[in-house]
C-alpha cells in the first residue's frame, strides 16, 4: 500500500518564510492573490459578476491583539475543496509546479494561506462556495499542523474571509498604516475596488487606476496625467514618458526618462506587475539591458514567473517581450529625433550611454544616432556629427593613458584624437567605418604616432649617438630605451611610449620579487623568452634644450639631466612616479641648484658643462 | 586620507560601473600603478583584487594570474592583508584559465592543484571545487582515466559556499558529455539553463553556444539558429568569450551564412588577436578555417574583409584571397596544436584539428523562418 510522508508544518513554514519570501510582508500579498484568484475563477462562471476586496483591522477587545479579516466576494471553498487545499500543504514539492499554473487555484490557495503562518499563530478560514449548493464552513488551522472543520449555523455570501490573529513579534505587519500601504503596494493595479476599514473609518486604496487604462481628451491631459502617476510612483519629476505595449505576454505600462544620468552600477529597478499584483520591484530581463534610462511600471497578463514569484522565467515569451518593449523605446527615440530635437539634445546629453549601447548593438539606429552622440576629444567633448565637420579621418585611441599622453602631442600636430576609452565608444567608432564606408576609421597610439615623427639627418645621428647611448645606460634600471627624433610640439623636450607587452612583463618582474618558487617558475614560464623593454623615451631634436643636452661633456651633468626629462616625461604621460623617481627628482633638482649655485661663484658659467 | 588614496578608491569604485572588457581592465591597471606607487599594502591588495577580476572577466587571465600570484605571496607573508575567502574563491579562476597557457608545463600545473588543495584544507572547506579542477585540467590533455575519477569525488564532494553556482558547475558537466562524444546527454543537462531555470553572470552566454554543435548533429537546426541568435548578441563583444563565439562562427560557416560569418570573423579575430589563452585562439582559427575552406569549395576566390594591421595576413587593400586565409589559419591551429602536444606529452590537439576537418559533413540549408522570428 502507499504511504503518505509526516511532514512538518512548522518546518515547512520555516523554509518558507526563510527561503522562498523575501520577507514577512508577503503574506499580505499571497491573501490578495488568492482574493484575486478566487473572483477570476467566479468570472468564469458568471461573467457580469463584480469582484470586491476588503480588509478589515480589528483590535481584540481582551487581549489588545491586532486580527485581521480579509474578505472576498470570490468563488469560494466546498468541503472538499478545503481538503484538496490541506492537502496541497502537505506536498511542499507541489509549489514548483503549481506557481506557473494559477489555474490550479485550490493548490495555490492552501500555499498561500502558509505564508500567513509567519505572522500568525492561527488561521480562520470562514467560505462558502459560490456553486449551487455551497455551505458555509468554517476551517480553523494552527501552526502545530490540527486544524478543524465545522460547518457555520448562520448564512453568508458566496465568498472567503481569512482572519489572522497577530502573533507575538509581528506586531509591526498589522499596523493600520502597514496595512493600508502593503495593500495599495501589491494590489494598487487591482481593476475593482480593494477597501480597507480600520480604527479612522474605511477608505478604498485603488481608485485611482494607471493612466494607461484611461482614455484623455488631450495630449497634454496626457502627459500630465502620466507624469503625475511617475510622481507618485517613485516620488521623481521625470523627464518624460514612454507607453509601453507589448501582445505576447500581454504586458501593458509606462518607462519613464530618469531625470538624471544614472550610474550604470545600478541597473534595472523597474515595478513589474503580474495580473495586477505586484510581482516585483527589482525584476530583471523584462526590459533590454540598454534600457537603464529609464523607471517603468508595466502589467503583464502572460509572463511566468519564477517559483518565489518575485521575477519571470528567462523563456521564448519573456525574449520577445523584451525585444518589443525595447522597440517601444526604440519608436519614441526615434520620434524625438524626427520632430522634437531640443528634447532629443536634451535626452543624449543625460542618457548618451543609454544611446550608445543601444547604437553598438542596432545598425538602423545608429545610422541615425551616431552624429548626435558625444566622445572626449583632445579638444573637449563634442558630437561625432561636430567632429566630422572638421575632421575627414576619425582618430581614436584606445586607452585612457594613451589618450591623456597623445592628446596634447596630437593637438600640436593639429590632429584631433577621440578617446575610446569610455565604454561602447571604441566599438562605435570602428563600427562607423562598416556602416559610412566613405569615412577611414584610425586607431592611434603614442607609438604609432611616433611613426610620423621625422628621423634625424645621418650627420645629426652621428652626433648624437653618444648621447643616446648613454641615455640607454641611465635608463636601462626603469626598462626604458631611448631613442630620438623630431617632432611637435617643439617645447615637449621627450616623450614617454609605453608598450603594453612590457608593462605585462614588468608586472611579472615585480610579482617574482615576492612570490615562491613555483609561482616564480610559472611566472617565468609564462613571461617566455622574448625581451621587450617596458617603455621608450623618445627625445625630441626640435626641442632647444635636448639639442644642448646632446652636446653636454660632463658625464654626470648628462646622467642627471636624462634622469630629470625621464620623470618630467613620465609626469607629462600622467604616469604615477614610484619611490625612486620621486627621488631623481629631488636629487636632481638638488643637484641643478647646487650647480647653479656654485657657477655664481664662477665666471665661466656656461663653459664648465656646455660647449 | 591623501589625494591619491582618494583616486584610488575612486578608480576602484568606478570599475563597477563598466562592463567586463578591456576599458574596465585597463582602469584597474591604473588603479594599480597608482597604488604601487602610494599605497599601502593592504590598498596594493585590494587593487589587485579588483584586477584580478576584471581580467579574468574582461578575457586577460595572464594578467589574473600575475596579480594573484603577488596576492597570494602577500596573504603568506601577512594572512591579515588578504581576505583568505576572496583568495580561495580566486584560486578556482586561475586554475581554471592555467591550462590554456602551453608555456606552463603540466608539472607546475599539477602543483599549482595541490597547492590550491593544500589551502583548502587548511581553510578546512570542501574539496569540491578543486576536484572539479582536477577533472577539467585532466580532460584538457585527453586523461580521460583520471579526468573520470574527478567528476565523482566533485560530484561526490559536499557543497559548501565555495563551490561554484549551479549553472557554471552544470556548465562544466555538459562539457564533459561533450567530450565524451555524448550529445544527446549534454542537450539534456543544458537544458534547466536552455529554458532559464538555471543562470548566473555567464550563463546561459557560453550554453548556448556550447549546444549549437550537437543540436546540428542532431539534425535540430531551428533551434541551433534561435540559440544562436539570442546567445551572439550576449557574447560577441567581450573578448572572453572568444571561445563561445567560434561556436557561433562554426554555425553560421555550416548554415551557409558566409556573408554574416566573415563579419563576425573580422570582430572576433581583434579579440583573438588580443587574448594570450592559446587553446582559445587555437579554436578560433580552426573554426576560421572551416568558414574559409567551405568558401574555397564553393568557388570563392577573393574577400574583402577589415582586418586590423597587426594580423599576420594583413593586406592593405582589403583583398584577401580564400585559400590563403584558410592556409593561414589551418597554419596557426597546427602551431598551436603542437605546442599543445608538446606541453601534453600526447597528440590530443592534433585530434582535434582532424575531428573538425570532419565538421563539413555537417553543412546544412539555413532555415528561414525561423531567422525572422527572433529578430
Amino acid at each position: 500500500m502507499a504511504h503518505k510522508f509526516q511532514i512538518d508544518l512548522s518546518g515547512i513554514i520555516q523554509l518558507l518564510s526563510s527561503h522562498l519570501y523575501s520577507s514577512p510582508q508577503v503574506y499580505l500579498r499571497e491573501l490578495l492573490q488568492n482574493g484575486v484568484d478566487a473572483i477570476s475563477a467566479r468570472k468564469q462562471s458568471e461573467p457580469q459578476h463584480e469582484g470586491r476586496i476588503h480588509l478589515h483591522l480589528l483590535s481584540d477587545a481582551e487581549t489588545n491583539t491586532p486580527t485581521l479579516v480579509f474578505a472576498d466576494n470570490g468563488i469560494g471553498l466546498t468541503e472538499d475543496e478545503i481538503h484538496r487545499f490541506l492537502a496541497t500543504i502537505g506536498q511542499s514539492s507541489k509549489r514548483g509546479a503549481a506557481a506557473f499554473d494559477r489555474h490550479d487555484f485550490i493548490g495555490q490557495f492552501g500555499i498561500g494561506l502558509l505564508s500567513c503562518f509567519v505572522v500568525s499563530d492561527e488561521i480562520v478560514v470562514q467560505t462558502r462556495s459560490s456553486k449551487a449548493d455551497g455551505k458555509a464552513l468554517e476551517w480553523c488551522g494552527r501552526a502545530d499542523g490540527t486544524y478543524s472543520i465545522t460547518a457555520l449555523p448562520t448564512e453568508r455570501a458566496p465568498g472567503t474571509s481569512v482572519t489572522l490573529r497577530c502573533k507575538p513579534g509581528s506586531e509591526e505587519f498589522f499596523a493600520a498604516d502597514r496595512i493600508e500601504e502593503l495593500a495599495r503596494h501589491f494590489g494598487g493595479l487591482l481593476p475593482y475596488p480593494i477597501t480597507v476599514t480600520t480604527s479612522a473609518g474605511t477608505r478604498q486604496i485603488n481608485e485611482e487606476q494607471p493612466p494607461w487604462r484611461e482614455e484623455f481628451v488631450s495630449p497634454d491631459q496626457e502627459r500630465e496625467a502620466y507624469l503625475q502617476y511617475g510622481r507618485q510612483m517613485f516620488g521623481l519629476e521625470f523627464f518624460d514618458y514612454i507607453k509601453l505595449q507589448s501582445h505576447v505576454g500581454a504586458v501593458q505600462g509606462v518607462a519613464f526618462v530618469l531625470p538624471f544620468s544614472p550610474s550604470l552600477a545600478v541597473k534595472k529597478t523597474h515595478r513589474v506587475y503580474l495580473k495586477n499584483m505586484l510581482l516585483s520591484e527589482t525584476a530583471e530581463g523584462l526590459l533590454p539591458e540598454w534600457a537603464f534610462f529609464v523607471k517603468s511600471v508595466v502589467n503583464a497578463n502572460d509572463l511566468r514567473p519564477t517559483a518565489s514569484r518575485e521575477s519571470f522565467y528567462e523563456d521564448d515569451a519573456l525574449a520577445t517581450t523584451r525585444e518589443t518593449l525595447g522597440g517601444c523605446l526604440r519608436a519614441y527615440l526615434l520620434d524625438l529625433a524626427q520632430h522634437d530635437k531640443p528634447r532629443l539634445q536634451k535626452l543624449i546629453s543625460l542618457h548618451y550611454m543609454s544611446i550608445k549601447a543601444l547604437a553598438v548593438a542596432d545598425d538602423d539606429f545608429y545610422r541615425i544616432f551616431i552624429e548626435w552622440l558625444p566622445f572626449e576629444t583632445s579638444q573637449g567633448w563634442m558630437s561625432l556629427g561636430e567632429y566630422l565637420k572638421q575632421n575627414s579621418v576619425i582618430r581614436y585611441v584606445r586607452e585612457l593613458d594613451q589618450f591623456r599622453q597623445i592628446a596634447s602631442i596630437a593637438s600640436a600636430q593639429s590632429l584631433c584624437i577621440i578617446n575610446g576609452s569610455y565604454a561602447y565608444d571604441a566599438e562605435l567608432l570602428r563600427n562607423y567605418e562598416e556602416l559610412f564606408p566613405e569615412t577611414m576609421v584610425e586607431q592611434v597610439n603614442a607609438a604609432t604616432l611616433t611613426h610620423s615623427f621625422d628621423f634625424l639627418t645621418l650627420d645629426e645621428q652621428d652626433s648624437t649617438a653618444d648621447f643616446l647611448q648613454r641615455a640607454d645606460d641611465v635608463l636601462q634600471t626603469f626598462q626604458c630605451v631611448a631613442d630620438i627624433r623630431r617632432f611637435a610640439p617643439r617645447d615637449l623636450p621627450a616623450l614617454y611610449i609605453v608598450s603594453s607587452d612590457g608593462a605585462f612583463r614588468r608586472s611579472i618582474t615585480q610579482a617574482k620579487e615576492v612570490t615562491d618558487s613555483l609561482w616564480s617558475s610559472v611566472l617565468d614560464n609564462l613571461a617566455g623568452d622574448e625581451e621587450t623593454a617596458e617603455a621608450q623615451l623618445c627625445f625630441n631634436y626640435n626641442n632647444s634644450l635636448v639639442q644642448k643636452l646632446t652636446r653636454v661633456q660632463d658625464k654626470e651633468m648628462a646622467t642627471r639631466l636624462i634622469q630629470l626629462l625621464y620623470v618630467q616625461a613620465l609626469l607629462f604621460g600622467h604616469r604615477p612616479l614610484h619611490a625612486r623617481e620621486m627621488r631623481l627628482l629631488n636629487e636632481g633638482l638638488l643637484g641643478l641648484i647646487e650647480w647653479r649655485v656654485d657657477s655664481l661663484d664662477n665666471v665661466d658659467i656656461a663653459g664648465g658643462w656646455i660647449q | 586620507m591623501s589625494a591619491e588614496r582618494t583616486k584610488i578608491y575612486q578608480l576602484l569604485q568606478q570599475l563597477d560601473d563598466l562592463d567586463h572588457g578591456d576599458a574596465q581592465i585597463e582602469l584597474a591597471e591604473e588603479a594599480v600603478r597608482l597604488a604601487d606607487a602610494h599605497g599601502d599594502l593592504e590598498l596594493r591588495v585590494d587593487a589587485r583584487m579588483e584586477l584580478i577580476s576584471a581580467a579574468t572577466f574582461g578575457g586577460s587571465p595572464e594578467k589574473a594570474l600575475v596579480a594573484f600570484s603577488w596576492c597570494l605571496a602577500q596573504y603568506d607573508q601577512d594572512p591579515e592583508l588578504v581576505s583568505d575567502y576572496d583568495l580561495l574563491w580566486k584560486y578556482k579562476w586561475i586554475v581554471n584559465e592555467a591550462p590554456g597557457f602551453p608555456q606552463i608545463p603540466q608539472a607546475q600545473l599539477l602543483a599549482m592543484l595541490d597547492d590550491m588543495e593544500r589551502r583548502y584544507q587548511q581553510a578546512g572547506v570542501s574539496l569540491r571545487p578543486v576536484y572539479q579542477f582536477r577533472h577539467q585540467t585532466a580532460r584538457f590533455w585527453n586523461d580521460q582515466a583520471t579526468a573520470e575519477l574527478y567528476l565523482r569525488k566533485w560530484l561526490d564532494a559536499p557543497r559548501d559556499y565555495f563551490a561554484d553556482c549551479a549553472a557554471c558547475e552544470l556548465s562544466s558537466q555538459i562539457e564533459h558529455e561533450l567530450y565524451l562524444g555524448k550529445d544527446e546527454s549534454a542537450l539534456a543537462k543544458a537544458q534547466p539553463i536552455l529554458n532559464g531555470r538555471v543562470r548566473c553572470s555567464t550563463i546561459p552566454h557560453t550554453t548556448y553556444a556550447k549546444v549549437l554543435l550537437p543540436l546540428i548533429r542532431q539534425q535540430r537546426h531551428d533551434e541551433a539558429v534561435r540559440y544562436h541568435q539570442k546567445g551572439y548578441r550576449l557574447t560577441a563583444n567581450n573578448k572572453d568569450f572568444l571561445d563561445s563565439n567560434h561556436h557561433h562562427l562554426q554555425l553560421l560557416a555550416l548554415g551557409g551564412k558566409h556573408g554574416k560569418a566573415v563579419k563576425v570573423f573580422e570582430k572576433q579575430l581583434l579579440h583573438a588577436l588580443a587574448v594570450k589563452n592559446q587553446e582559445h585562439q587555437f579554436h578560433f582559427y580552426l573554426a576560421a578555417w572551416l568558414l574559409f575552406d567551405l568558401m574555397r569549395e564553393q568557388g570563392r576566390k577573393t574577400v574583402r574583409l577589415r582586418l586590423p594591421a597587426d594580423f599576420p595576413a594583413y593586406q592593405e587593400t582589403g583583398q584577401y584571397d580564400v585559400a590563403g586565409l584558410a592556409d593561414h589559419c589551418m597554419q596557426r591551429a597546427q602551431q598551436l596544436a603542437a605546442t599543445f602536444n608538446r606541453r601534453n606529452g600526447n597528440e590530443y590537439f592534433t585530434q582535434l584539428i582532424a575531428a573538425a576537418t570532419q565538421l563539413k559533413a555537417l553543412c546544412f540549408p539555413w532555415p528561414e523562418q525561423s531567422a525572422s522570428a527572433a529578430n
